[in-house]
This record gives structure tokens, sequence and C-alpha cells, in this order.
């Protein structure tokens, strides 16, 4: 074919991709991308947590040793002059848990087309999630550990996990925003179940990764 | 050009395309801004990673080079200002053979090919593919403008004082690099997972494209874990008195990544490059394709190494995890060759030669020497147990004949080799035998990366590269890389250390330093072969024959042979069908699109 001479062929071809298109059933494209983005974030903190339970030992092992040797008390993992309290944690573990529920709210609306309780549920899965950061930056002020103290070894640790699980949840965020877009610019949300779905998946691996902290770092010391 | 251009020309027929979109068509990018450093094309995206690679490459073997020089005389340090400065260089060196040479070069074969293999028009993410490009780019030019500038990992916490500003922005460009190579790595894990054909399951996948998912998903899982190192390590450098979290070098904490087992998993795609050459150079299917496949991911599971870290657990180098899968290792490399050997059996001719053929070889070469090198670093904790068992078990036997229990302890010269098996090597431990290993396996890696430039020359840069220059290259590697790595073992047992400039050895470490600085500089001759093919393929023309199928010049037996020769935005005039691993073997495969084919 040569210039804008169509072959009969040609112009058949277009007249059918004028018509609308069969339903295709979307590629689980950005549900297994947001899998192995989860996983990356996964063994990022399980190097950190990791390491976290390494250090301790190794600490501890060496406080018994010398105590052992040299009588006294044994130096303590957290520095004592920090303040662990367990009550901001745990809201922030209930908080987390409600937004469990929120979330799965998100991605039965978009299902059902839902468009105002998809919305209505994201805005209070994103004002969840602004709280926890809220309560981070109250929790690390109340903590009162300083980065340069010299000590255990806890310090830059605990900053490491928790300042890391705030990028993660600012990360989550930014995936809700994505879900919200999809919502606020589709009558049909259901064609977008995919980025709510996707967005869930990495909530609940941050949610299911704030547990650990909380235990690992709060509840065992 | 944007992904809506490339998705929306697949569907229409060639004749309709070029009439709809002349411009998008042409070969060469229009607008070097919009179609070359923008461009959502895997295949740009691909080629920018592997010139990318390639010029830090160039970096890194001349590092490498000037390393081996200082080595030549221990006693003092004469080409480098002073012994730290030799040190920095030195894992400088290894950071960027690893992270800014070897992975990225196989990163951008496999984002243009991988595609390609599976009949996909493109990759699942190209925008993100393309910001990972970017990113890796740029921040692999701040980290060795920051180790240059005093930075870099060897300094270790200062006894007073903060870290420097130089190391903390090492640390961060490092991970910054790294995070790039992982979300490159998610890309293309992706791609395999959602964008095959139809009828093309997980099982019956091209083997690159298999090594590729085996190796980006064992980068996925293990190379965060080093960025979270990285990000410790510069959260305690951040206070004015740092803690610890680097010991006396940095360097030490992610010392793992560069050591057995993680190291092998840099060379998964030699396997992939072997099982995609041979069945096409036989003209015949690959037999034990499933074999080869578990061979591929044992392999690939064998090599996850974040475990064994030293600077937290000292103790982590002699698990029994640790030990028998360093030694296992060798077991998928020999099923491996075992599917290869029968596959030549059942031809029952020779293969037909080729430089990738060759190269790929070579690869497998290079990898077994690791492997055997690998074998020895862990032999003590393997060999000891069984000699002091089998000592006791003598000792048991001479008691119960004797009547007197306790009297005997076994045979005199039984425990003498116990104990010379443990002291030998437990010497070795941070000597340059590991430094030989990782060589080696990195240097198996390149050569697949240049096995698959070769192979997949049409479909990357539109014309075949010349075949000697190809030989020249990989024989000078080989040969280079084997001369520079086995002295190391060797002065590694006379207690050199891994990267100490100045250090007491015993005698004829020098000579070995010599032959294995010659080594060195084979490597880099045979590089730069490789760079003096690219250009002699444009400019002369290399080897490519008129008569000739353009599109399918060695006869390969998977889908990107179908496409043309160098692809077209969107691959391949329409999607396909495939039923086996090899479709283009299949009697019943059916190319719709072929000049003459039925409607």
């Amino acid at each position: 074919m040569s210039g804008t001479t169509f072959s009969p062929t040609d112009l058949a071809h277009a007249v059918v991709t004028e018509a609308p298109a069969p339903f295709v059933p979307r590629k689980r494209t950005l549900q297994i991308g947001t899998a192995a983005f989860t996983a990356i974030w996964v063994m990022y903190f399980g190097g950190l947590f990791g390491a976290y339970v390494s250090a301790r030992n190794s600490f501890k092992d060496l406080q018994a040793d010398i105590v052992a040797r040299d009588g006294g008390t044994a130096a303590s993992w957290i520095p004592d002059s920090a303040q662990v309290e367990l009550t901001a944690p745990t809201i922030m573990a209930w908080t987390l848990l409600m937004s469990i529920i929120t979330m799965q709210w998100a991605v039965y609306s978009f299902k059902r087309n839902d468009r105002r309780h998809s919305l209505i549920a994201l805005a209070t899965q994103a004002m969840f999630g602004a709280a926890v950061i809220n309560q981070v930056v109250f929790q690390w002020n109340q903590l009162g550990l300083v980065i340069d103290d010299p000590g255990s070894g806890a310090t830059p640790l605990i900053y490491a996990i928790t300042a890391s699980h705030v990028a993660m949840i600012a990360v989550a965020l930014c995936l809700l925003a994505f879900a919200a877009f999809r919502a606020l610019a589709s009558s049909n949300t259901s064609d977008h179940v995919d980025v709510a779905a996707s967005a869930a998946t990495f909530w609940y691996a941050m949610v299911g990764l704030y547990f650990v902290i909380w235990i690992l770092i709060f509840i065992t010391k | 050009m944007t992904l809506t251009e490339i998705e929306s020309d697949v569907s229409a027929p060639p004749a309709v395309r070029e009439t709809m979109a002349p411009a998008v068509y042409q070969r060469l990018p229009k607008n070097i801004l919009a179609d070359g450093v923008s461009s959502g094309d895997h295949k740009v995206i691909g080629r920018l990673w592997i010139l990318g690679s390639l010029l830090f490459g160039l970096f890194t073997l001349v590092a490498d080079v000037l390393v081996r020089i200082e080595r030549l005389n221990t006693d003092s340090v004469d080409l480098f200002s002073q012994a730290s400065t030799f040190e920095q260089w030195f894992t400088l060196h290894r950071v960027s053979l690893v992270f800014l040479f070897v992975v990225p070069l196989l990163i951008g074969i496999a984002m243009v090919m991988v595609p390609l293999q599976i009949g996909a028009p493109s990759l699942a993410f190209p925008r993100a593919a393309s910001a990972a490009l970017w990113s890796w780019a740029v921040a692999g030019v701040i980290m060795v403008v920051s180790w240059a500038i005093d930075g870099g990992l060897i300094n270790g916490v200062p006894a007073e004082g903060p870290v420097g500003q130089a190391t903390q922005l090492s640390m961060l460009s490092f991970a910054a690099v790294v995070i790039a190579l992982l979300v490159a790595s998610m890309v293309i894990v992706t791609t395999i997972f959602t964008e095959r054909s139809q009828g093309m399951s997980l099982y019956n996948v091209p083997l690159f494209t298999w090594s590729m998912l085996v190796a980006a998903g064992i980068w996925l899982l293990s190379l965060p874990v080093l960025v979270s190192n990285l990000m410790l390590m510069w959260i305690d450098a951040r206070g004015p008195s740092a803690q610890g979290f680097g010991g006396e070098q940095y360097y030490n904490q992610i010392s793992w990544v560069f050591d057995q087992p993680q190291v092998f998993a840099f060379a998964i795609p030699v396997l992939g490059m072997l099982g995609e050459t041979v069945p096409v150079a036989l003209r015949r299917r690959l037999k034990q394709y499933d074999l080869a496949m578990v061979a591929i991911g044992l392999f690939g599971a064998l090599s996850f190494g974040a475990y064994a870290q030293t600077f937290f657990n000292p103790n982590a180098n002699t698990t029994w995890l640790y030990v028998v899968g360093s030694i296992a290792l060798i077991l998928p490399l020999l099923a491996m060759l075992g599917s290869v050997a029968l596959t030549g059996a059942a031809a029952g001719r020779a293969p037909i030669f080729s430089a990738h053929l060759a190269l790929s070889a070579m690869a497998l070469v290079a990898l077994f020497t690791a492997g055997a090198v690998s074998t020895v670093r862990v032999l003590d904790s393997l060999l000891a147990p069984v000699v002091g068992f089998a000592n006791r078990v003598v000792g048991f036997i001479q008691n119960v004949f004797d009547g007197q229990e306790g009297s005997r302890e076994g045979w005199k010269f039984l425990s003498d080799f116990e104990g010379w098996i443990g002291s030998t090597f437990d010497e070795i431990a941070g000597t340059s035998v590991g430094g030989a290993m990782v060589q080696l396996v990195l240097i198996a890696g390149l050569l697949a990366g240049i096995a698959g430039l070769y192979y997949w020359a049409p479909k990357i840069l539109g014309r075949k590269l010349p075949t000697s220059l190809g030989l020249l290259a990989g024989l000078s590697i080989l040969g280079g890389g084997v001369l520079s790595a086995l002295p190391d073992a060797i002065s590694g047992f006379l207690d050199q250390p891994e990267f100490v400039a100045e250090a007491s050895q015993r005698d004829g470490v020098e000579l070995l330093n010599l032959i294995s600085m010659l080594g060195s500089l084979g490597v880099f001759a045979g590089f730069g072969a490789l760079l003096l093919a690219l250009p002699a393929a444009f400019f002369f023309g290399a080897d490519n024959d008129d008569d000739e199928d353009e599109r399918n010049p060695w006869q390969g037996h998977t889908l990107e042979w179908l496409s043309e020769s160098p692809p077209p935005p969107g691959n391949f005039e329409g999607p396909y069908v495939v039923t086996s691993e090899a479709p283009l073997l299949d009697d019943d495969f059916v190319n719709p699109y072929a000049e003459g084919a039925s409607a």
C-alpha cells in the first residue's frame, strides 16, 4: 500500500476498530507488581529486624558476661534515659487494626461500583494513616532517645525501624491517593478494583510489619 | 512516544500502521529527547542500560588493573597516596563490578529480550523501568564521585567527631543504586508473570527468561536487606558520635553481598544463556527441559545469602545451611551440564559453532571454577567433623578390641589431619581466596552478558557482531579472569589479605600478584575487544549475509525470532499462541502474520 490508498482489507479493519471493544479481562499487572514491591519492603524490614535481634542478643550476652565477671548490674539494651511507654504504640496498633476494616470497605465498595462509599472509605483510611504518623512523632518525643548518646546501639536501630515504617505509611497513602483519583475519574469503580486491591495488599503488609515492630521493640523491649 | 501509541498500533496491520503514524516506526529515534531519553519503549530503555553498564564497566576494569598494580609490591604503597586510598579503590571496584557493570548489563539485555521472548509488545511498567534507569545512572555517578572525595565505605566509625559527609553520601548513593536495580527487577518479574503470550505457561517460558525470573526474584528478596544495612549505617552515622554499625570499616557490614553464596545470585543468567544457545546450535529441543528449569531455580535458591551476615553473626559462615548450601551449588551446574550433554547426544552431531555458543560455554567454565573455589573455602567445616567422627569410631573399635574403655583415641595421623584441616582453612578466612571466587563468579556473569549481546545482537542492535572479536573478547576475559583469580586463591593460602595494600606475607606472593595483574590486563583487553566489536558491526557491516534470514539468522526456536531485526515499537505484527518452550519447532505452530499465511 502506498500513500493514503487503503485496500478493502484495511478498510474492513478500520471499520472493525470503530466497534466497541470486546470485554477482555484485565491482566493482574498492577497486583503482581504491587506484590513484588511489597516483597521488597518486607525483606527490607526483615533485614532491620534481623539486625535488631542480633544486636540485642549480642549486647545482652556481653552484659551477662560482664556481670558474671565483675558483678554489679547489667546495662539495659534501651538506654535508661528513654521512656518506653506502651500506651502510644498500643493505640497505634488499634488504629491500624481498624484501618484493615476500612481498607476492606474500600475494596468492597470499588467492587460494587459504589463510588461514594469508595471515597469515604479511602478518606477514612487516609485519616488513620495520618493519625499513625502523628502518633509516631509523638512517640519519638516521648521516648527521648538521643541519636548520639553513647550506648548499646539500640537508638539508631529503633530510629531506623520506626522511621522506615513511617516512610512505608507515606507510600501506602500515595497508593490510596492513586486509588482515590481512579475512583474520582470513573463512574464505574469496579473497573479499577485492581487498584484498590493493590493498595490494600500494601496496606495489610504495612500493618503486619507494625505488629512485628510493636512486639519486637515495645513488648519484648 | 507514548505507551498509548505502542498499544494502539499493535492491533493494526503493518500497512495501516505505516499510514497512521509513519514517524513512530522509524528505526532510529527522530527526537533524541522524546524518543530516546524519555522513551517508554523497552528496547530503547534496555539499550541505554547496556550502554551505561559498558561505560561503568570501562571504569571498573581500569580500577581493577590499578589495584593489582599496587599489589605488585606488598612492602609499601606506591601507586596510591596511602593504604586507605588503595582500600577505597578496591572496594569501589568491587561494588561497581557488581552494581554498575555486571548486574545492569544483564538487566539491560533482559529489558530488551524478555518481552520479545514471551511475545509481549512491551514491559509491564515501562515508565518505572525508565525511572529506574535514570535513577541508577545518576546515583551511580554520585556514588563514584563520593568515593573519589574520600567517602566510600572503607572508613569506619571515627574515634571522635562525626562520620564524614562524603561517607554518608556514599551510603545514600549506593542505596539509591540498589533501589533502582530493585525497581528494574520488579519490572522484569511482573512482565514475565503478566505479559506472556497465550498458551505460554511458566513451565514453558524460554530458559533465559526463566533464569531472569529466578535471578530478579532472588535480587528482590536479598538486595532489600543490603538497603537496610546501608540505611542503618547512615542513620547511625548521622549523630555526632556514631555507635558502631560499621565497626572498623563500614564495608564489613555489607561484605556478605560479595561473598558466597550471595555473589552467585549475580551469575544465575549464565545457566539461562547456556540453555538458549546450545539447543539452537544443535538444531533441536533441549533434553530434560524441566530438569534445566529446576536446576536454575535451585541455583537461585541456594544463592540467597542475606542470612549469612558475619557482621551480626560471626558464626554465620560455619552453619550447616551455609556449608551444605555452598557445596550444593555445584549440583545445579552439573544438572544443567547433563541436560546439555543429553541434548548433544540426542542430536548426534556437532553443534554449529558461533561466538555466542563459545561465550556461553566459557561462562559455565568460569562458574564451575568459582564453584570449586567456593567449595574449598568451606571444606574445613565439612571435612573436619567427618574426619573427627571417623577417628572417634576408630578409637571406639580399638577400645572394644582392647577391652579397656577410653584408652585409645583412634589413629594419630587422622587426629593430625583433622588439626591440619582446621588450622589451614581457618587461616584463609579474610584472605584473597574469597576475592578470587568473587572475581570468577562475576567473570562468568560478564561472559553470559556478552554471550547475550552476541546472540541477540540482531534484535538489540539490528545487526550481528563480528565473530572473531567476540571469540577474542571471550578468550581474553576467561583466560585473564582465571589468570587473575587463581593466583589470588593461592596467595590467600600464603596469608595475603583480601584488600590490604601492605601486609606480611610469605615468599612468592608478589610473583603471584604479578601473574594476577597480567590476568587483569587480559580481562581489560577482552573488554576492549568487545567495545571494538560494537562500532565494527556498524561501520563494517559485521558478517551479515544478504541471503540469510534477516529475522532469524541463527534459526532460533523462540518467539523473539519472529520479530523484525531490530523490532519496531510493539515488537510483533500481533499476538501469538504457543504450546511449547520452542514454538518455532512445533509442527502445529502457525504464524498468522507470515507472508503467504492465510487470514
